[in-house]
């Protein structure tokens, strides 16, 4: 059995492999204390499968936070993890995008190695936080944006990229009447055009597996479609790509 | 001393610094022209830090006795500085250009000069934004880039003495620098503004001999006069009247010193084992600058350098001897946190190629012409001026010319020029070379250098560390 854990900013996943299918896994909430939450969520799979430390054959890290996990026989950037993982569940893939809580990135695979990548630096704009706090202002809940925002396809400019000032730049919008399911749809698509700008000259290339929190939601997905033009694909459970690809790391 | 060649803390120095031969300590002397028998500055790591630059507490350093005279000259400046003025000498501050108006200055005797912008580097080494605080008192706040801790450094003078005469380039250069010198200025300080020009190619299809870079004769007309109101400022300053062979005299010296940079890049970047860490060389780089405020005493520390180099390649020894070869890195802008560098190799790289915004500096200066026009010419080949399309050709010449396994921008937060270089080098090394390409902003945390940066840097190793084995 092996074991991996993505520390990620916003959240935590534990998984267990057996070397041919997951096993088990749990998903839970970084903030505040991510070492802790971590351990107690590691300590909780093993006892839910009647484990013990040593009888897992490796435990790899992974996530911002792989360096305090004191458990792990190896740390691992999620670059890699989360290529390993994206890999084994679509051996063709050719790009990754995956949007987390705290950053985006686009990882560049050949013959599922991956050989190049780019990520979100100077600000939030273009990841879940982003996207979260649109949705505080517009009232309308992650887990409700991608219905709220399937009928229609008309849309608004979110010219602002700091997560910062598209704050009063969405309140603008809203005084001025402007509909709140196409303010969001707007909202998705600069995130969608804002992670793949990041790709520069080289694009983005199918297959083109979608990752991280975000691809749950199902307005960004079709955003991405629309900017790229190619059919995107999401993983069963797109969060837990980076720990799969962990447990996965020989 | 009979170590392997390794790296070694500030402390493990402190023992070390017995074992070097009282002879070669003799010889780290400064300003023997001013002071009678000169001042010793072999002082090690350790012994600066208790001066308030505490990362080198933190840093490893090379563990050749030429090396630790190589961090201690450049950590003695301040020391040099404050003594020549108190000795008399003119003391002034060089601003903005990339190491032309140094060549200039020492053509004249009885003066240091130095470059202001060094300063940007202090709150690292320190571990302290005091610098950086007293910059945003005087109204340099965070939006201006770390230059601005020049400005604290002019109120503070706590790093150099009040300055006899600043000279500031401003024009076709870095915007947030000109904000700082205007404030600089505010503060009363002697200023002697220049501007510097763009080279535009022009009718006659002239070009810079040594970088190549297109020119219109008339730019290069108003550049010389540019550099001979400096030159007249200088006059002005020490009192001194500047012959065409005094400044003959300064261009030849400042290709002795750029011939000896040229010769560490390659002996460095070209191995496959480097024999000195990075770190060691982003120094050395920058001396063809700076020169650390005495040209004569840069011959012996970098060709004392040069000499490791070449003993350490002959005997086969590295600090980086592991049994695979470091992963090759070459490295873009300068990181404005010093133990970046370090981190890489930690992570199984090296540095194997340099744009620190300053390989001009390295290019020879023409001596067959009047030196007005030598200098300008290398104005011209400046990459801070130059497009930045021209600056990643010469990136990309340099990657292939020091075969680089991929390519590190660490982009200095809140300089302007960064965001537009940027994305044109990124894309040409990616497009023309098709290596993995790592850019991101350095935050400001001195010293400390943040699990996002690290992250990065550890993926992109991997990336890069797997296309090597996949090639393999």
């Amino acid at each position: 059995m092996r074991c991996g854990v993505d520390i990620g900013a916003r959240s935590v996943e534990v998984l267990l492999h057996d070397g041919t299918r997951t096993v088990d896994v749990i998903i839970g909430d970084s903030l505040r204390d991510p070492r802790g939450n971590a351990e107690a969520m590691f300590r909780q799979i093993l006892e839910r499968n009647g484990l013990t430390k040593e009888d897992l054959a490796s435990i790899v890290a992974t996530g911002y936070g792989r360096n305090y996990f004191g458990h792990a026989t190896r740390t691992c950037s999620e670059i890699i993890c989360h290529a390993r993982g994206v890999f084994h569940l679509h051996p063709d893939t050719v790009t990754i995008i995956d949007i987390g809580g705290q950053d985006s990135k686009i990882i560049r695979l050949e013959n599922g190695k991956p050989v190049d990548f780019s990520m979100n630096d100077r600000c939030a704009a273009g990841t879940g936080r982003f996207i979260e706090m649109a949705g505080d202002i517009l009232g309308i809940p992650l887990e409700k944006m991608g219905e709220a925002t399937r009928d229609g396809d008309d849309t608004v400019e979110i010219s602002t990229m700091c997560a910062v000032f598209a704050e009063s730049e969405i309140i603008g919008l809203l005084q001025g009447g402007i509909p709140r399911e196409r303010i969001l749809r707007g909202v998705f698509r600069s995130v969608a055009a804002r992670t793949l700008g990041m790709a520069g000259g080289a694009g983005v290339a199918a297959p083109l597996v979608f990752t991280g929190g975000v691809a749950r939601n199902m307005g960004v997905v079709r955003a991405v479609e629309a900017e790229t033009g190619l059919r995107v694909v999401v993983p069963p459970e797109p969060r837990i790509t980076g720990a799969l690809g962990a447990a996965l790391i020989d | 001393m009979h170590d392997p060649v390794r790296k070694l803390t500030a402390l493990e120095w402190e023992s070390r610094k017995l074992e070097i031969p009282v002879e070669f300590a003799a010889q780290c002397q400064s300003l023997k022209g001013l002071i009678p028998g000169g001042v010793e500055y072999l002082f090690t790591p350790w012994e600066y830090s208790c001066r308030g630059d505490l990362l080198l507490r933190r840093l490893r350093f090379d563990s050749s006795p030429e090396a630790l005279r190589l961090w201690a000259f450049l950590f003695s400046e301040k020391d040099r500085l404050f003594l020549a003025k108190n000795s008399g000498a003119k003391v002034i501050a060089l601003m903005k250009d990339l190491g032309q108006t140094a060549i200039l200055a020492y053509a004249f005797p009885g003066q240091l000069s130095f470059y202001a912008d060094e300063l940007w580097w202090a709150p690292c080494f320190a571990e302290s934004t005091h610098l950086l605080d007293a910059a945003s008192d005087l109204g340099a706040t965070e939006e201006l880039c770390y230059v601005r801790a020049v400005l604290g450094a002019m109120k503070t003078l706590d790093y150099f003495p009040r300055p006899d005469l600043c000279v500031a380039g401003v024009g076709a250069c870095c915007d947030d620098f000109s904000a700082v010198m205007q404030l600089v200025e505010g503060l009363g300080m002697p200023v002697h503004w220049w501007e510097m020009t763009a080279p535009v190619p022009g009718r006659t299809g002239s070009a810079t001999p040594f970088g190549g870079v297109p020119f219109a004769e008339k730019d290069l007309a108003f550049l010389r006069g540019q550099l001979a109101g400096v030159v007249a400022a200088l006059e002005a300053v020490t009192g001194v009247s500047c012959s065409d062979e005094m400044l003959r005299g300064s261009v030849a010296l400042f290709n002795r010193l750029r011939t000896i940079v040229r010769e560490l890049r390659e002996l460095v970047y070209g191995a496959d084992y480097p024999p000195l860490p990075g770190l060691e060389m982003y120094l050395a780089e920058f001396i063809a600058i700076h020169t650390c405020s005495e040209p004569d005493q840069c011959f012996p520390v970098l060709e004392g350098l040069a000499r490791v180099a070449r003993e350490r390649l002959a005997q086969g020894l590295s600090p980086f001897k592991e049994d695979e070869p470091p992963l090759r890195i070459y490295w873009v802008y300068p990181p404005t946190d010093a133990s970046l560098i370090p981190l890489l190799e930690d992570m199984g790289g090296c540095v194997a190629g340099t744009d620190y915004f300053i390989n001009h500096a390295f290019l020879p200066l023409r001596e067959d012409t009047d030196p007005l026009t030598a200098v300008a010419e290398n104005c011209f080949d400046d990459r801070l001026l130059c497009s930045p399309a021209m600056r990643a050709d010469a990136i990309v010449r340099d990657i292939r010319h020091f075969r680089a396994e991929g390519v590190l921008l660490s982009g200095i937060f809140g300089a302007s020029h960064c965001p537009w270089d940027d994305r044109i080098i990124s894309e040409k090394v990616r497009e023309e070379l098709g290596l993995p390409v790592l850019s991101f902003d350095v935050p400001y945390s001195p010293g400390r250098v943040s699990e996002q940066v690290r992250s990065r840097i550890e993926a992109f190793m991997d990336i890069v560390r797997q296309r090597r084995e996949r090639k393999e």
